[in-house]
């Protein structure tokens, strides 16, 4: 029987029946691995051919044709890359500054303090998880556009400095400082400043490091808020440079240049994940479960 | 040696609960003062007040000469010794005992040489980089005094910084702290629930119950000389006996103070009552038994030795007996205790 | 002396306004609750509110108009199948993602080596862009050049259109989606089940419990806060679904991809027909909070919390 418990220890029918599942696990396994892997491998494959080979049909599994260089840096000058990665770090850390900053005071003030409403504000917060982008981009949009924020960098930073899960959860991390240590820290002569970054986010940095996973990962590839808030190519970032090389209905697809530029957007993302795989994949755990 | 001057303090919590009112105290100067009583009694509130780390309600609280109420904590010259020791576990001990003289603007070349100092002094002089996590319980309370000491306060402050020690660590602690205040020679404040670790360190102990002070005295006043039935029974191990008298008094005496002898013994002064061994605890060199008599069962503690289910004579010395009064005062009056003594004689006779 | 001006200033510090702000509550909070009620409190108002309105931003007209826009939205075939599509998407998207996560969350729990490593390959498109990844999958589904037709014309299978065509279209997005999500859903899975402690397996074990009956009996009644977390999660996720449609199919051919929250902004943004698409996402908003009152009144109450 398939081995269904937690547990690392094999228990079950032995023999040759094990080595069976055994191989049956194995093929699994590999052909999960071949269904994730292949769409990258195919990708990149392309963006190494010329044109003719890639669009050659049938399609050919290892590329005969190596015109790496050219596809690349066509991708890259087409799509004008260096501006819109330019964009995208700027946003980016904007983003991510503000949202910290934001974030941040509020938690402690939530965790640690007592005032008036506290409850009912706090609700506030709670509330606001519930109120998907997808319903208030419309009214953002015509907000931003009267106060002249559209297509500018205000407009992609400063609404996305709010993050009610961020607050959230980061209150709920700044609830376990034990009172005694603020106590101490009173009694120490701490200012309130020194307290939030002496001792509320040293303390919690798992915590500030995940939701700054979130913020960092969701803004580098958002796209959903950049088109609506954008108009022109002024303030975009890559994702919109790998889609301009997408003539998407108009004319042929030049699809090994676009696979090159496809590459550029999501390597530096695949290069940190394989250096971070195990605390981004824990940061999003931590995110679902609490 | 400074002095610590309560004048009709409360304290009122926000949600309305008033916990201590109208509560006069001084704490004398230089003294090593314990503040003792069952949980809730308001010690550990009082104890926090005097660093301000609770809002004073109403009174005043003095420090020496100066007026404490409103002030930040950390501006009242006391230092603290929390239960869970409190150290800041992202910084090294260096940094834990730096963090507070940084605050008050100690230049570094001072800094240096107090860490150094109070490090040697609590004994954790090569701990001096390294993080909470790698320190024991034992060595991570040393840290915490290590910091108090450092802030060369007016007053020590210490809220049961031993619970959380294992017995031995705790005896050992207990000698250390006594050593430290006779060094230091400035005024210690220490809260505990544990009457036995009070009577064992204190010059002077504060007895507490429910928000009020219920005595005030050296080890040996609250021990003997116990002014009202709380105190009588909340301080010694164990409690002081009770016998309940016809006219709404009580008597007491300690399970210390009693002997007992083989029923065949000539009695001795006092009054002398049968009963029988019901339990027998044996404590290292003593014995601590429950007996059962006619007028009650009673504790006694002594050397002698008896066996289960053993007939015995208890026998009470007049100076060791306790009287207090319907509203559990102690009665000082001769008179009055000259009646009292009468009824328990009658009590005493009945029960034979 | 250096030292008493050092203690002056600290002191001054301590009291100083700078403190005081910082130990405000309110002034902590105020940048908060201010977005909050500038980005999210404030455009729920207006989507109500303009719901019921001819609503024009370049004509500049702005009139009370009743229920028309609601009405308008109900006649289209285009929005009543843009809606349609919504609930197929999420149904099989959130269904299949969660038997899938649970299967393969169940396969690749802790048991070290390859396994890990194939958790951590599935994992990997959750963290890149809906655009590669449509820009990788419309290569691989090109029905005239792409890996998929090839792979089923040698295995001697009819091709597809995929997304160039109507029937397809659809099942197409919900591939890729499908293919995103397997690795999110069955990492929380085994997170879940990593939860479960060991006692619990070795009582189990005691009471004869293995299989089916012990995954039926005990794992997945354990399992059920997490289970109840990716159905709330899944079908709120699934129901605003965005970005894959209109980078890959943008609705089409033929509306046959469309789905909600991509129709309400071709409606907006395309054919500037705001009061429609405020009713449209006031009837969004609508169904949100429906199911996910039903999720909590009726499977809420089957989750078995430890």
């Amino acid at each position: 029987m398939k081995q269904i418990d937690g547990t690392v220890e094999v228990q079950g029918p032995g023999g040759w029946k094990r080595t069976l599942f055994g191989g049956l696990s194995l093929v699994l396994l590999l052909l999960l691995i071949l269904v994730y892997v292949f769409p990258f491998y195919w990708m990149v494959t392309t963006s190494v051919k010329t044109f003719e080979e890639a669009i050659r049909f049938p399609p050919t599994f290892i590329p005969r044709t190596f015109d790496m260089i050219n596809n690349y840096r066509a991708a890259w000058t087409m799509a004008n890359f260096p501006h819109f990665a330019r964009n995208s770090l700027v946003i980016t850390l904007i983003t991510l500054v503000g949202q910290l900053l934001v974030t941040i005071p509020a938690a402690y003030a939530f965790a640690k303090k007592e005032f008036k409403f506290k409850g009912f504000l706090f609700g506030f917060i709670l509330f606001d998880m519930m109120i998907p982008g997808q319903v208030t981009f419309i009214p953002i949009y015509v907000f931003l556009s009267n106060i002249g924020w559209l297509d500018t960098l205000w407009a992609l930073t400063v609404p996305f400095f709010i993050s009610s899960f961020g607050i959230f959860f980061v209150t709920q991390a700044f609830k376990q400082v034990p009172n005694e240590v603020i106590d101490a820290a009173r009694t120490d002569n701490a200012t309130e400043l020194q307290i939030i970054l002496g001792i509320m986010v040293p303390m919690n940095k798992p915590v500030i490091v995940t939701i700054s996973l979130f913020t960092v990962i969701g803004k580098w590839n958002d796209y959903f808020w950049t088109l609506i808030l954008t108009t022109s190519s002024k303030v975009r970032t890559l994702p919109f440079a790998v889609k301009s090389l997408f003539a998407l209905g108009d004319g042929i697809n030049m699809w090994n240049i676009s696979m090159a530029g496809n590459v550029l957007l999501v390597a530096p993302l695949l290069i940190i994940y394989i250096f971070a795989n195990k605390q981004i994949k824990q940061a999003f755990v931590y995110g679902g479960i609490k | 040696m400074t002095k610590i001057l309560f004048e009709r303090v409360k304290k009122t919590y926000p949600g309305g609960h008033t916990v201590i009112e109208g509560l006069d105290l001084t704490i004398d100067p230089g003294s090593f003062t314990i503040l003792v009583g069952p949980s809730g009694c308001g010690k550990t509130t009082l104890l926090r007040m005097i660093a301000n780390l609770e809002t004073i309600t109403g009174g005043k609280i003095f420090i020496g000469d100066r007026l404490i109420n409103g002030l930040p904590p950390g501006e009242c010259e006391i230092a603290m010794v929390f239960q869970n020791y409190a150290i800041y576990p992202h910084m090294t001990v260096r940094k834990n005992i730096e963090f507070g003289l940084k605050n008050v603007g100690i230049p570094k070349g001072e800094r240096e040489r107090r860490v150094a100092s109070v490090l040697s002094q609590v004994g954790l002089g090569e701990c001096i980089d390294v993080k909470p996590s790698a320190l024991s319980g034992g060595q991570r309370q040393r840290v915490a005094l290590a910091r108090a000491i450092s802030k060369d306060p007016k007053v020590f402050l210490m809220d049961e910084p031993l619970s959380n020690l294992d017995a031995k660590l705790r005896s050992q602690m207990r000698s250390e702290l006594i050593e430290l205040h006779r060094q230091l020679k400035s005024t210690f404040v220490f809260v505990t629930h544990d009457q036995v670790e009070a009577m064992t360190m204190g010059d002077c102990i504060v007895v507490m119950s429910d928000g009020r002070i219920m005595q005030k005295g050296s080890p040996k006043e609250v021990y003997s000389d116990p002014k009202n039935l709380f105190v009588a029974t909340f301080i010694g191990d164990p409690g002081m006996n009770l016998l309940k008298l016809d006219n709404g008094s009580t008597a007491g005496f300690r399970p210390r103070k009693t002997r007992l002898f083989k029923p065949a013994a000539k009695e001795a002064a006092g009054f002398a009552v049968r009963g029988t061994v019901t339990v027998k605890e044996v404590l290292g060199g003593d014995f601590l038994y429950l007996l059962d008599t006619p007028i009650g069962r009673f504790k006694v503690k002594t050397e002698d030795e008896f066996d289960f289910d053993e007939p015995v004579l208890m026998q009470l010395a007049g100076e060791n007996l306790y009287y207090f009064d319907k509203d559990e005062q102690r009665i000082y009056d001769a008179s009055a205790i000259g009646g009292c003594r009468a009824r328990l004689a009658e009590a005493v006779a009945h029960g034979r | 002396m250096g030292a008493e001006a050092a203690v002056a200033r600290t002191r001054r510090r301590r009291r100083g306004l700078l403190n005081k702000v910082f130990g405000c509550p309110y002034v902590l909070i105020a940048p908060a609750v201010i977005l909050i009620a500038v980005f999210s409190i404030q455009p729920l108002f207006f989507v109500l509110q303009k719901s019921f309105r001819n609503f024009d931003m370049v004509q500049g007209i702005d009139r009370f108009i009743g229920l028309a826009n609601y009405r308008s939205i109900f006649t289209n075939p285009l929005f009543l199948q843009a809606l349609g599509n919504t609930f197929v998407y999420m149904l099989c998207t959130v269904g299949f993602g969660i038997v899938f996560g649970v299967l393969f969350g169940l396969f690749l729990n802790k048991r070290g080596g390859m396994f890990d490593l194939t958790q951590s390959v599935i994992f990997t498109p959750h963290i890149i862009s809906y655009v590669s990844i449509s820009v990788m999958w419309m290569w691989v589904l090109d029905p005239r050049a792409g890996m998929a037709n090839y792979l089923l014309q040698s295995l001697g299978l009819p091709t597809s259109m995929w997304m160039r065509g109507e029937e397809s279209s659809l099942f197409s997005v919900m591939i890729v989606a499908l293919w995103k999500g397997l690795g999110y859903t069955s990492l929380i899975v085994i997170a879940g089940l990593q939860n479960i402690p060991p006692y619990i397996y070795e009582s189990a074990r005691l009471d004869r419990s293995r299989g089916f009956n012990l995954l039926g009996r005990i794992i997945l009644p354990l399992l059920s806060p997490t289970l109840f977390f990716l159905l709330v999660t899944g079908v709120i996720g699934s129901f605003g679904t965005f970005d894959i449609i209109n980078l890959m199919t943008v609705g089409g051919p033929n509306n046959s991809s469309n789905l909600l929250v991509h129709w309400i902004y071709q409606t907006g943004f395309q054919f500037f027909r705001m009061g429609p698409a405020m009713a449209a996402s006031v009837v969004y908003l609508a169904i949100i909070a429906v199911i996910s009152l039903l999720n909590f009144t009726v499977f809420g109450k089957k989750v078995h919390y430890q």
